[in-house]
C-alpha cells in the first residue's frame, strides 16, 4: 500500500504576520497602501486572515482601521 | 491634557483658501478657548472621495494632532458636528510615535494602486474565462429569448 500524502492548499501555508514582523503595534487607518495590500480585496471587502496570515490581534486592529477609513471616504464600502 | 488626533474632511464647494481658513479657525479655537496646544498639523489638499457624500465627489483633507482637556472633548466634538463647513471628522487618541507625512502615505498608496492589482487579476484570469464562457453564453442567450416570448 502506498502511503497517502496529506493535501496541501495555498490557504494552509504558514505565513507570518507582516505587522509583527515589522514590530508595529497598531494599524493606521490613514495608511491606505497598507490597508489595500493586506486588509482589503479589489472590491474593498475585508480579507480573511486565513489568506493574509495576519495574527488575530492585528486582524482586529486592521478591521477597525478599515471601518474608520471607510467612514472618512478614504476607502470605498463597496466597489 | 491628553493627545488626540483628528482628520477633517471639508466640502469641495468651499475654495481651498476658505477651507484652510476654517481649519485655522478650528486650531485657534483649540489653543485659545480650550487651552490646548497644536502638536502637528498637515494640510492634505484636495483628494477624490472613495464614494459620493451628498453631492461631493472630492474634498479637502487635513490632519491635526493636539493636546486637549479630556472633559471638554464632548463639547468640542458637538461643535464640529454642528459646523456646516466640516463635512466629516474622526477624532481618536493619537497613535504613538511620529505621525506619517502625507507625501509618504501617497507614495505607499501608489506602490499598491488599484490599477496594478486589477491588471494582475486580468492577466491571470482572462484567458481561462473566455474559453469557459463560450459554450454557456449561447445557452444563456437562448434562455433569455425564451423568457421574453413567454412574457
Ligand atoms: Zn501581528
Amino acid at each position: 500500500m502506498t502511503s497517502t500524502t496529506p493535501k496541501t492548499s495555498m490557504a494552509k501555508v504558514n505565513k507570518k504576520c507582516p505587522f509583527c514582523a515589522n514590530g508595529e503595534k497598531s494599524v493606521d487607518y490613514k495608511n491606505i497602501g497598507i490597508l489595500k495590500q493586506y486588509g482589503i480585496t479589489f472590491f474593498s471587502k475585508i480579507k480573511p486572515r486565513k489568506y493574509t496570515g495576519i495574527c488575530l490581534s492585528h486582524q482586529k486592529r486592521m478591521a477597525t482601521a478599515i471601518k474608520q477609513a471607510r467612514f472618512m471616504a478614504l476607502v470605498p464600502f463597496v466597489k | 491634557m491628553k493627545k488626540y488626533e483628528t482628520l477633517f474632511l471639508f466640502p469641495s464647494d468651499l475654495a481651498e483658501t476658505a477651507a484652510q481658513k476654517v481649519f485655522e479657525e478650528i486650531k485657534k479655537r483649540i489653543t485659545e478657548d480650550f487651552s490646548g496646544t497644536v502638536v502637528f498639523s498637515e494640510w492634505w489638499g484636495k483628494r477624490p472621495l472613495a464614494y459620493r457624500i451628498g453631492s461631493f465627489n472630492t474634498g479637502f483633507y487635513a490632519l491635526l494632532q493636539y493636546s486637549f482637556p479630556p472633559e471638554k472633548l464632548k463639547e468640542f466634538d458637538e461643535e464640529l458636528r454642528i459646523n456646516a463647513k466640516v463635512l466629516r471628522f474622526l477624532s481618536l487618541i493619537a497613535p504613538e510615535g511620529e505621525p506619517l507625512s502625507y507625501a509618504k502615505l501617497v507614495a505607499e498608496e501608489h506602490a499598491f494602486s488599484d490599477e496594478k492589482s486589477a491588471g494582475k487579476r486580468r492577466a491571470k484570469k482572462r484567458p481561462k474565462r473566455i474559453e469557459n464562457l463560450k459554450s454557456p453564453q449561447s445557452s444563456l442567450l437562448s434562455d433569455a429569448s425564451g423568457n421574453s416570448e413567454n412574457d
